[in-house]
């Protein structure tokens, strides 16, 4: 199969190097220029582990070796060929974000107080490094775009996904600093009172929460560290973001659905959210915000007024600067914010269109590239409940949608936010129409009649985790489910689609750690340095299981062989080299424009 | 979303079962099924100890361990190059324990929690 000439080559470079406002001769170089995996910054050279211990049962971080990519050959069921790697050739290169829980850790609509209630039950509700989950994106996303280009073969980053929970409560704030962060757009992460941090973490009632001022809580007899001044440079410092080089798209999550990923809000919770009252002990929490759980008229009210009766008592609120930026917002704001925000690195709407808008669907496919077709599922519950399913509607349009895939020969990725773990939540409303809901082995069966699915990108757990989906009679497809942003090791994930041009496709998963030091300074308070401490807190997360977050080797940086689907061969060089120069095109732009 | 929220879920289900006897509403009981946990993670846990010692003790796998759980247990199957089974299994008692068998042999059996921390880089 041949490439381009010489004259396609250059007539393609001239005219895409005109489309993003290129010196001439800048593509052709950055064409012809290899990269080689150490140009590239992942886990392949260099990750992160565990320290020594700093104080009491506190560790610190330190820099580990890399580790490199494990063959698995579990849908292949043979040894791959030896000589694939010198043949390969990219098809689409995908970066992976899940579970950045962006959060505003000064919003009243936050449930801190249940942790003080039960620390277990309720490990979700605070994290001692909640108010700087902005500089972990920041940083996040600095990783990814020092990915631009794969770190295997050199092909530039073809699209970005999200799959769910980018804000964490709700918030307004949350949902645009999310956007903010992958656009490149500055967020000073703060709301209320300008350059004053007023939250659980400042008063000494939370005794449940990190005070980092005087530590004198569960979290200071473990050694968190004492750090005067943290969460008023955490609110009052703009945190700036590199942005993404490529196309991003996004997916709900159950953050994105439900209060807590698992409640409904109610309008009274609204007035709660803007209001200034916040609650810092969960008694008080009890009284104020569950009445606004409470007002769908379900089951949950006639429990919670009957706690609201308990407990008349106002104790544990405090006066907080209100802000009606902290309104909630509802499922069709996820979708108009997504629509609204900036045309690049677009694309407008990232997967959602008007029409979403206008049907209510919340789901979508886009085309990766001219080879792979993407589809953006909303796997979520929107009654109640953490875990989710596969609405019937929604089931039926994927079928019909893989079908069409299939005889256009495009490869297919499904993205959602559940993983086949956690896809059996059967809760249906208390009244008006309903549609079974699809559970994970219905599903997997579904989606294994077509050749053409190879991966399944999802996230949820915050958990590395890769299975191998068998096809009785061979093949089948993977489903990889990263880390998050918000728990240890917090981490996302590159994946690569290669054709091995022997009848095999590889997927090459690399972890990315974000972009920051392994081991805090104590008192560092730059955007990377607060990024540093949030992980550094996150592996000590008492309330957490943070080591089992990492997966296995098996569930990291592996190359995932299954057979090719279709006959490759009828994807041209030509094709590729079309393809991966307009990729190339956005991160040469980038990097002309990129301080040094 | 990690918050563990099944005795929240008890603790509603004890509440509801009283509404419920009177109106026998199982739309109302979808509601209290789905309170909950985040499910998965003990799957997780025990499926990734596993591959670990299977890496440690060079194992060459062709079909890494597929995990699922019933009422708290956990059980593995995968295969080795040469197509001998693998086995995992974990009766979820706390501490989480797995016994990991190749074949006939056993390969493994003790704490699930120590071969994360051990792989996390954690040194006692």
């Amino acid at each position: 199969m041949s490439g381009l000439s010489r004259r396609d080559f250059l007539a393609l470079t001239g005219v895409l190097a005109g489309a993003v406002a290129l010196p001439a001769g800048a593509l052709g170089s950055a064409l012809a220029a290899p990269t080689l995996a150490t140009d590239v910054p992942t886990t392949l050279l260099q990750t992160i582990r565990y320290g020594p211990i700093a104080r009491g049962t506190y560790r610190t971080l330190q820099n580990a070796p890399g580790e490199s990519f494990l063959e698995r050959i579990d849908l292949l069921g043979k040894a791959p060929a030896a000589g694939r790697a010198a043949s390969r050739r990219s098809l689409c290169y995908v970066g992976h974000f899940s579970d950045m829980h962006i959060i505003d850790g000064q919003s009243p609509a936050r449930l801190e107080p249940m942790l003080g209630q039960d620390a277990s039950l309720w490990a979700g509700a605070f994290r001692p490094h909640d108010a700087l989950t902005v500089h972990v994106a920041s940083a996040m996303v600095a990783a990814m775009t020092e990915a631009r280009r794969s770190p295997l073969t050199g092909a530039a980053m073809t699209a970005a996904v999200v799959t769910g929970d980018s804000a964490d409560m709700h918030s307004r704030y949350e949902l645009d600093w999310y956007i903010d962060m992958l656009d490149g757009v500055t967020v000073t992460p703060n709301s209320g009172a300008v350059g004053v941090y007023e939250g659980v973490q400042a008063w000494a009632e939370a005794t449940y929460a990190y005070h980092p001022e005087d530590p004198n809580d569960p979290f200071g007899i473990l050694g968190f560290p004492r750090l005067p001044g943290l969460l008023s440079a955490a609110v009052s410092q703009p945190v700036p973001s590199v942005g993404l080089v490529s196309p991003w798209y996004s997916v709900y999550g159950n953050h994105d659905t439900l209060l807590l990923g698992t409640f409904p809000i109610g309008t009274d919770l609204q007035g709660w959210a803007t209001g200034d009252r916040k609650a810092a002990l969960w008694p008080a929490l009890g009284v104020g915000a569950f009445r606004g759980l409470a007002a769908d008229a379900s089951v949950f009210t006639q429990l919670f007024n009957r706690l609201q009766d308990q407990l008349s008592a106002q104790w544990g609120i405090r006066r907080i600067t209100s802000d009606p930026g902290r309104r909630l917002f509802n499922q069709q704001e996820f979708m108009q914010a997504h629509l609204d925000s900036p045309s690049a690195p677009g694309p407008v709407g990232h997967g959602f269109t008007p029409a979403n808008i206008d049907s209510g669907q919340t789901w979508w496919s886009a085309d990766f590239g001219p080879f792979v077709r993407a589809f953006g599922l909303d796997t979520c519950n929107q009654v109640v409940g953490a875990d989710g399913a596969i609405p019937q509607d929604q089931f039926e349009w994927l079928k019909e949608q893989l079908a069409i895939a299939t005889r256009e020969n495009k490869l297919a990725i499904l993205l959602s936010h559940h993983n086949s773990l956690t896809l059996e939540n059967d809760a249906v409303p208390d009244e008006g129409p309903t549609q079974p809901l699809i559970h994970a082995d219905e599903f997997i069966a579904a989606v294994l009649e077509f050749p053409n699915v190879v991966a399944w990108l999802n996230g949820h757990t915050h958990i590395n985790t890769i299975q191998a989906h068998q096809r009785a009679g061979g093949g089948g497809f993977w489903e990889i489910t990263t880390a998050s942003c918000i728990d240890f090791p917090q981490q996302q994930q590159t994946v690569e689609i290669v054709d091995n041009r022997d009848g095999t496709l590889s997927l090459f998963t690399t972890v990315l750690d974000h972009r920051s030091p392994a081991d805090y300074t104590d008192g560092d308070f730059s955007v990377v340095g607060l990024a540093s401490l949030s992980r550094q807190m996150a592996a000590n997360d008492v309330n957490e299981n943070p080591t089992m977050r990492l997966g296995s080797l098996s569930d990291r940086n592996c190359e995932l062989l299954l057979p090719s689907p279709f006959d490759l061969s009828t994807i041209t060089d030509a094709q590729i080299q079309v393809a991966q120069a307009e990729a190339l095109a956005r991160v040469v732009a980038f990097e002309q424009k990129a301080p040094k | 979303m990690s918050a563990r929220l099944r005795r929240f879920g008890a603790i509603l289900a004890v509440g509801v079962m009283a509404v419920t006897s009177l109106s026998g509403c199982g739309r109302l009981m979808s509601q209290v099924g789905a309170l909950t946990a985040v499910g998965g993670d003990r799957v997780a846990a025990v499926g990734a100890a596993a591959d670990d010692i299977l890496i440690r003790e060079r194992v060459q796998v062709m079909q890494w361990p597929q995990c699922s759980e019933a009422k708290k247990a956990v059980s593995c199957t995968g295969a080795a190059l040469d197509g001998v089974p693998i086995t995992v299994e974990s009766d979820g008692s706390s501490p989480l324990t797995m016994t990991i068998t190749v074949g006939t042999r056993e390969l493994f059996r003790g704490e699930v929690q120590p071969i994360l921390n051990e792989a996390a880089g954690q040194k006692p």
